[in-house]
């Protein structure tokens, strides 16, 4: 996973998944853009795994499908 | 300083930024003012390299299916919404799947709001923090 793409090309490639990505080169519309160090449904399990790995300091963690799941809704 | 939300999904989502011994790590939160409190992910702070030996307290946090404990982390920096501050409170929770949480590490709570205006455009799809000033009850400006 040395390959670098966007958010956008990551929303395509791992649909409603959890996305690790280096963000050594900020951006400022949301689509970042970097490596992908780590993805998969569970959240804990790719921060848990990544933490074992070398990694960059600056990274950026997001979820790829709809923040709250169609037809579902939310009491925080 | 303005920031762009999606104003059709069920949550106001916005950017932060934390910055911990071993990564900084940029995440989004939901914005909550129903919530006193920032919330964060006790996954993600281990992941950014905080540890439960860095908490500072414990509290009881009052929720929709009960009370529950945390542990509050001051982080080194916080940054959302164009505002940064620095050794901030943070709770941190565990946010299982199908808690409504699934899409999100975290809330913005009420805490990083309070001495600031904040403007929520749901036409626009749009959010400010300004700071603001002291006029207050009982505050001469």
């Amino acid at each position: 996973m040395n390959e670098v793409m966007t958010r956008r090309e990551a929303e395509t490639l791992f649909p409603n998944e959890w996305v690790l990505m280096d963000n050594t080169e900020p951006v400022t519309d949301g689509n970042y853009r970097g490596r992908v160090l780590a993805h998969g449904k569970d959240k804990t399990e790719i921060l848990r795994q990544a933490k074992g790995q070398t990694l960059p300091r600056e990274v950026v963690v997001f979820f790829t499908g709809p923040v709250v799941p169609p037809g579902m809704k939310v009491l925080l | 300083m303005t920031f762009p939300f999606d104003p059709t999904q069920g949550l106001v989502i916005v950017e932060a930024k934390i910055a911990g011994p071993t990564n900084n790590v940029v995440v989004h939160l939901a914005l909550d003012t129903g919530a006193t409190n920032t919330f964060l992910d006790e996954a993600l702070l281990a992941f950014a390299g905080y540890t439960p030996a860095d908490a500072t307290s414990q509290f009881e946090v009052l929720t929709a299916s009960g009370t529950i404990r945390v542990l509050e982390v001051p982080v080194t920096s916080f940054m959302a919404l164009g505002q940064t501050r620095t050794s901030f409170p943070i709770q941190a929770h565990s946010f299982p799947p199908g808690t409504g949480h699934d899409g999100v590490l975290g809330l913005l709570g009420l805490d990083f709001l309070r001495g600031h205006v904040l403007t929520i455009d749901f036409i626009k799809g749009e959010i400010t923090l300004d700071p603001g000033t002291p006029a207050g009850p009982g505050v001469t400006p």
